[in-house]
């Protein structure tokens, strides 16, 4: 994409007037980000477009990459980088006597994710993009993204997530690629030629109307596609009769009900919302998404059989498990193949990956709902259950009970995650430890049959967005120390080893790490009101607000801080400033209470004289992708300190890591292989390992009760919740969290691994103390931290499981 | 001669080396922890080892000039970290202690600056707050509010150390300048008096224009000290050694617990002081504290005089020993003190250091008998002498011969004058104004006249006189009767009411004028008292006689008397006076003239106003 200075600040103006019909003074800062963003999305479209065209010509294999959730962040400031026209944008806008950063700033963060399920498919796509595969997303474009966090009076309350209001100059909307989702309806069954025929009769019909944006690769020329499909009502939009009758609801019914599929992301992360709408999405998007990618593919002449060589579908999490059932309806309704055929192509083109053991987390369906919703889906799901169930007992000559807890349909249910495995070629854990829970506990049946498709692929996250855009003071110093090419190849990161005994070099990393926390105290001033201590350590938790992730033991920890202040005044106490970032979702009371409660302590801190002027607590509203880029290069401290072998990977670990934050965490997830990168001397491990936690809780000898009554210090904190130490709260505000750590003998183990942590926080604030010691932990993270890149990750991917 | 012998606490600069010597009890092991600013948390920690009873020692190699450094003090399984007691320098808000060479805190001139050699028996104290004196902000200086603000001069206006030389002062009493912890010292704005004591080596931060900089203010200070001993103003320093501002994280209690304060029998702080703690200054450690702290105050910032706040909190043992230590560095300090306690203390009350106890340890208190004589209770509607009262007389008398066992029924505390400091106000209460205003609602006028007459009282009794900022001006601090941490708006002088009650001022400089003249006061001692003061009683007005026939006034030796008369009542008199033709009225509401006014023919009764104060010289 070749522009010069002045080509672009003509054509800039001249588009400005065009698109605003104002005079470029006039122009609000929103006309120039429109403007702005219009003109690149327009000069991206040329090379997308041709892209596309190569697809289809040369038959490379492409992937779909479908998820009920993509996190992508912002775009400007990206695609302005990865077209390398970011310098002149910048200067040509700034000659014009605008900002560019001020006009960045007016993009919204498109919330379409709850997590890190959601930001892992954006890193993926990055990645795909950047790697130079040929990778598309497939997902549902939200009306309202995951709401928008604000705290009244401590508490969290939610608003609807506007992303929209400074609309999406990114997407284009294809409305001539729409697709007909179905919903309802009968089945009829038809003799044809001695074969079964099937057809949907009388069904709901919903327009899947896409939106593609396009995802740009690191300087590459890769143009790849993410289509978000919108729901829109299909006929007879407006029910002209019934308006004029009066009947003002009923003419607007159908409109309603079709666009409500796609108003709103349901808020729940790791957890199953069995509610209709959210199956209803999960359908809309598989069935727009397969039906398109099929449509596509067969505008070449290809056959059908060579489907699986030409296209891979992955299913991110049980969600758009649909997939499975949907591809075999087309396969065999649309397509006339037999079911072996269909068969046959549908496991060979699908892949799984599983992001979670927690029971709460894992999709059930009732087999009634599935009719009722989609009946021809659920035919199809059982005809795979019982040829399945064949198997298991003719084949691999299971027993009964064996069989039982393998059926994808039991008691009325159909276990998704059960179909997931059973129809994929692959299934993949994402880190190490939790592949391996998956293989010998929860999943170990199907390991016992499939062994094959069982496989690991660690996350990993993008360092463009999380270490170069984030952190331009680092990343620039590191490109002066070992050159340019790791961060195309961030593995060369490992050269920096060779500076960790540089003592100017190390300083030059604290002296970083002080202006990038300047920054944050800076925006904590400004949008919190508080001011920080930049010379503390800046300690931090970001991530979903969670019982297993136990943000709840944190909290413990600054209390006990607190206490210990209490009783010893003039204790010697390393500084510290605990930053919060979490959203909860909205039914989950527990998670709320415990944001309260950060909320209470920070307050009950800041009114005791001693004890504000070494801790500090924050909890910074709205958690997203945007304002995680200005936390994560601040933190000292890195907080992955969920019960073991209930993460089964976490990005944000890597994120940090990245950033020269030092962890402190259990050995979960990838934690395990932060771990090995780094060597135990470069974090801080505590805490009962995964395998300790099985123990734990299959030989039921652990009672809360017991230690809270001999360990003083977990009593006093535990009074503190109820016996009015929190001055302006209730006491029975937390009765909550008291009952569900004592009287539901505390499920995640916060007060088992308390003693422990506590030592480890100790030995923490040591070696804190010690300039060399910590810059050289931080050193050694940053630069084993390539390794965790996805487009490592993707790689794996491409290679093994779709062979891209 | 004092025995004292300084341990040597503190740090030990050298280019090759700093040692380090602490006393802390019952800890397992002690660091000192090296910063490399006053900001950061990363340090070096060395070991220090024990080098006798609770004394330890560590010497670091290599110039650690300019760096900070606390102490890090490991008792049981908590550690504390806290500055050295010791240190001479420190950040900005007594937050780390600092390594100087004094070397570079050189002020140009100031290795020639000598103590200000006034004896004690000649002082007249004039006490300020440094804020006080600077905040006007009519006067614009550079400095406000800082050291360097005293010793600006504002080309010739009245103001300053110039206007205290002219006005005849001796000794300019600060305000605690030793580091303080109640004022946020990058505040500009933040007013306290600083009874509130952290850091007793080290000057008060706020008072620098860079509190950052350790050097800075020990150089400031050095500056103003410097200024008012060139006009030949001597500096006296209100010490604090009877509390500190925090008791348990006070670096005195963490270093050594049950050592430096006072302590019950349960083990809580006595509170003598009203501020919570008391220091318990019978240990040796708080006399090593004390004792090398004012010799650092001497040496370092050529300190001329002491006063002691709460003396009585402080045992008779230490006050002698700090006698001893500070005449040795220089003969002419003054040392005064205020003969009580905030509270009931943890020290026993025959050693405390009270009205009577002065004469053995040769230095001067506080006399409340004689204020509350002259203007009745401190705060309240209670009238004294000058309100009125006139069965205070007897009262008045006694302090007017310094308080001295002059007879039968005039006895004070005093053996000596020159043991009572005579004063109507000082910072603690309503000042002058306020409480005859506050006791009478006379109009200002009579006000002004009422104060005239006051400061008769004080400037022409003997004993040494002590002048409160602005009580010669009509200072108001509008009923305020506890302004300590006020605003400048109700604490600060307004410097243009000395043009305003010039003749108030001009009458002030008389009366100190006429006071240094005759000689008498300055010199005589309670037997020449005794001998050659006569009152003359049974008149409506106060009269004494002093025989002056052993002294040499200048300009005239042949005067050999004074008669004194003042007039308490609230309107005029006339006196029947025997006066010989050689005698002359040299003072009275006019001022002074020395030459004085040949008193009308000597038949005719003397008239004396209202309030006035009328000298005769024969």
């Amino acid at each position: 994409m070749k522009m010069t200075l002045e080509e672009f600040k003509t054509n800039y103006i001249s588009r400005l007037k065009a698109t605003t019909a104002k005079s470029p003074d006039e122009t609000t800062t929103w006309d120039r980000y429109y403007t702005l963003g219009v003109m690149i999305r327009d000069m991206l479209t040329e090379d997308w477009v041709n892209q596309n065209r190569e697809y289809s010509n040369t038959g490379e294999k492409q992937v779909y990459y479908f998820s009920m959730e993509f996190l992508t962040g912002r775009n400007l400031m990206k695609n302005l980088d990865y077209v390398n026209v970011k310098e002149i944008v910048e200067k040509g806008l700034s000659e014009l006597g605008y900002d560019l950063e001020e006009i960045a700033e007016i993009e919204k963060d498109p919330g379409l994710g709850n997590g890190g399920l959601g930001r892992l498919a954006a890193c993926f796509l990055d990645s795909l993009a950047s790697t130079g595969y040929a990778g598309h997303g497939c997902g549902i474009r939200y009306n309202y993204g995951l709401f928008e966090q604000k705290i009244v009076n401590g508490y969290q309350v939610e608003f609807p997530d506007r992303w929209l209001s400074n609309r999406n100059v990114w997407e284009i909307k294809k409305p001539d690629r729409g697709v007909v989702v179905e919903f309802g309806g009968t089945v009829s069954c038809t003799e044809v030629d001695g074969a079964l025929h099937f057809k949907r009769h009388n069904t709901e019909k919903i327009l899947a109307v896409p939106y593609d944006t396009p995802v740009v690769g690191y300087r590459n020329g890769r143009i790849n596609n993410m289509r978000l499909f919108a729901a829109e009502a299909l006929q007879n939009e407006f029910d002209f009769s019934s308006f004029s009758e009066g009947d003002y609801l009923k003419a607007f019914a159908t409109k309603h009900t079709a666009e409500a599929i796609s108003q709103v992301l349901y808020p729940n992360d790791h957890y199953y919302e069995g509610r209709v709408l959210r199956l209803k999405q999960e359908y809309f998007l598989v069935s727009a998404g397969i039906q398109s990618l099929i449509r596509t593919y067969k505008k070449s002449t290809r056959s059908m059989e060579k489907f699986p060589d030409h296209i891979a579908v992955h299913i991110n999490d049980t969600h758009p498990s649909l997939i499975i059932p949907e591809m075999m309806r087309i396969l065999l309704d649309d397509e006339h193949l037999s079911w072996e055929e269909a068969w046959d192509i549908t496991t060979r083109t699908c892949s799984y990956t599983n992001h979670t053991i927690l029971a709460e987390a894992l999709e059930k369906w009732p087999i009634n709902l599935m009719y009722e919703l989609l009946p021809r889906v659920a035919m199809i799901i059982e005809e795979i259950n019982r040829r399945y169930v064949d198997e298991l007992f003719n084949v691999y000559h299971l027993d009964a009970q064996t069989v039982d807890r393998m059926r994808i349909i039991h008691n009325g249910t159909i276990f998704m995650a059960h179909l997931c495995i059973v129809a994929s070629k692959s299934v993949n854990g994402v880190a190490k430890l939790h592949t391996e829970i998956l293989k010998h506990r929860e999943l170990a049946d199907f390991y016992h049959i499939y062994p094959y498709k069982f496989n690991n692929k660690t996350n990993g996250i993008t360092h463009r967005r999380w270490l170069l855009h984030c952190n331009p003071l680092l990343t620039e110093y590191i490109t002066k120390a070992i050159g340019k090419r790791w961060q195309f190849e961030p593995v060369i990161m490992e050269k920096l080893m060779a500076f960790k005994e540089d003592a100017a070099f190390l300083e030059g990393l604290d002296t970083i790490k002080l202006a990038n926390k300047e920054r944050l105290a800076k925006y904590i001033k400004e949008t919190h009101g508080t001011t920080v201590d930049t010379h503390s350590i800046f300690d931090m938790q970001a991530k979903r607000l969670h019982e297993y992730k136990r943000q709840l033991l944190n909290v413990f920890h600054i209390m006990h801080l607190y206490n210990q202040l209490v009783d010893h005044p003039g204790m010697d106490v390393v500084p510290r400033t605990f930053v919060f970032g979490a959203k909860a979702a909205p039914g989950y009371y527990t998670a709320k209470q415990i944001i309260k409660l950060i909320h209470a302590v920070a307050d009950k801190v800041e009114r005791t004289p001693r004890v504000r002027d070494l801790i500090k607590v924050v909890f910074l509203e709205n958690y997203g992708v945007s304002l995680a880029e200005r936390m994560i290069p601040a933190a000292d401290v890195s907080e992955q300190i969920s019960t073991a072998s209930k993460e089964a990977s976490g990005t944000g670990n890597m994120k940090f890591m990245m950033n020269g934050a030092v962890t402190i965490g259990t050995l979960d997830g990838a934690n395990v292989e932060i771990s090995e990168a780094v060597g135990e001397d470069n974090i801080f491990i505590f805490g009962l390992t995964a395998d300790e936690v099985y123990q734990v809780y299959h030989d039921r000898s652990y009672n809360a009760q017991a230690v809270y009554e001999y360990n003083e210090h977990i009593r006093r904190i535990i009074d503190q919740l109820t016996n009015g130490f929190f001055e302006d709260v209730p006491r029975d505000e937390f009765q909550v969290l008291r009952d569900s750590l004592l009287k539901q003998n505390d499920e995640f183990l916060v007060l088992k691994d308390f003693d422990a942590y506590i030592k480890a926080q100790k030995r923490l604030s040591e070696s804190y103390r010690d300039a060399t010691k910590w810059q050289q932990m931080a050193l050694v993270n940053i630069a084993k931290s390539g390794i965790f890149s996805s487009d490592y990750t993707i790689k794996e991917y491409a290679q093994h499981i779709w062979r891209l | 001669m004092s025995h004292y012998k300084s341990m040597g606490f503190g740090n030990r600069y050298q280019p090759e080396a700093t040692s380090f010597k602490v006393y802390a009890k019952d800890c397992n092991h002690l660091e000192v922890c090296l910063y490399k600013d006053a900001k950061t948390y990363r340090q070096q920690a060395y070991p220090m080892h024990l080098s006798g009873d609770c004394i330890w020692e560590v010497t670091i190699q290599g110039d650690l000039k300019n760096l900070f450094y606390m102490y890090r003090v490991y008792r049981g399984v908590e550690t504390y970290l806290v500055t050295d007691p010791f240190a001479i320098a420190s950040s900005a808000n007594s937050k780390r202690s600092t390594i100087i060479d004094i070397g570079d805190a050189a002020v140009a001139g100031f290795e020639d600056d000598q103590f200000i050699q006034i004896p004690p028996q000649e002082a007249i104290l004039y006490e300020t707050h440094i804020r006080d004196m600077t905040m006007d902000p009519q006067l614009n200086l550079n400095y406000p509010g800082k050291y360097l603000g005293v010793a600006e001069r504002i080309g010739d206006k009245n103001y300053g150390i110039s206007y205290l030389r002219a006005l005849g002062i001796t000794h300019l009493h600060l305000l605690p300048l030793q580091d303080f912890l109640s004022v946020d010292e990058y505040e500009p704005m933040a007013y306290n008096w600083g009874y509130d004591p952290e850091q007793y080596f080290v000057p008060e931060g706020s008072y620098a224009t860079d509190p950052d900089d350790p050097l800075c203010r020990i150089r400031e200070l050095r500056m103003m000290v410097k200024a008012c001993h060139d006009e030949g103003l001597a500096v006296v320093l209100d010490v604090v050694y009877n509390h500190t501002y925090r008791g348990g994280e006070n670096p005195l209690a963490i270093l050594a617990p049950f050592t430096y304060y006072r302590h019950a029998k349960d083990g809580s702080y006595t509170n003598g002081s009203g501020c919570g703690n008391e220091l318990n200054t019978e240990h040796p450690m708080v006399q090593q504290l004390i004792v090398d702290s004012l010799i650092h105050w001497a040496k370092v910032f050529h300190i001329d005089g002491f006063r002691f706040d709460l003396m009585a909190l402080m045992d008779l043992g230490t006050a002698k020993l700090i006698m001893d230590v500070i005449r040795q560095i220089n003969p002419s300090a003054i040392i005064y003190g205020e003969p009580w306690t905030g509270a009931e203390s943890g020290l026993s009350w025959e050693k405390q250091v009270l009205k009577g106890k002065q004469h053995a340890l040769k230095l001067a208190l506080f006399n409340d008998d004689y204020r509350n004589a002259l203007k009745g209770d401190s705060d309240g509607n209670d009238h004294g002498f000058i309100q009125g009262y006139k069965a205070k007389l007897h009262d008045i008398k006694t302090g007017l011969v310094g308080s001295i066992q002059y007879d039968q029924n005039h006895r004070g505390f005093c053996i000596e004058p020159w043991e009572t400091i005579n004063y109507l106000s000082a910072h603690d209460n309503l000042c002058l104004y306020d409480k005859l205003k506050y006791s009478t609602m006379w109009e200002d006028f009579k006000i002004k006249e009422a104060t005239k007459f006051g400061l008769s009282l004080v400037l022409l009794a003997f004993g040494i006189p002590f002048l409160q900022a602005g009580s010669e001006m009509m200072r108001t601090k509008h009923m305020d009767h506890n302004s300590y941490r006020s605003s400048d708006a109700v604490n600060a002088i307004k410097w243009n009411q000395v043009a305003e009650y010039d003749d108030l001022v001009s009458y002030t400089r008389e009366l100190i004028l006429l006071r240094k003249t005759l000689k008498c006061f300055d010199t005589y001692n309670a037997s020449m008292i005794k001998e050659k003061v006569r009152f003359i009683d049974n008149l409506s007005v106060i009269a004494y006689r002093i025989s002056l026939d052993n002294l040499v006034l200048p300009d005239d030796s042949s005067v050999k008397q004074a008669l004194v008369l003042m007039n308490p009542l609230h309107h005029g008199v006339e006196l029947k006076v025997k006066r010989t033709a050689a005698c002359r009225i040299v003072f009275n509401h006019f001022g002074l003239e020395m030459k004085g006014h040949l008193a009308p023919s000597v038949e005719k009764p003397l008239k004396m106003l209202a309030f006035e104060t009328i000298v005769l010289l024969s």
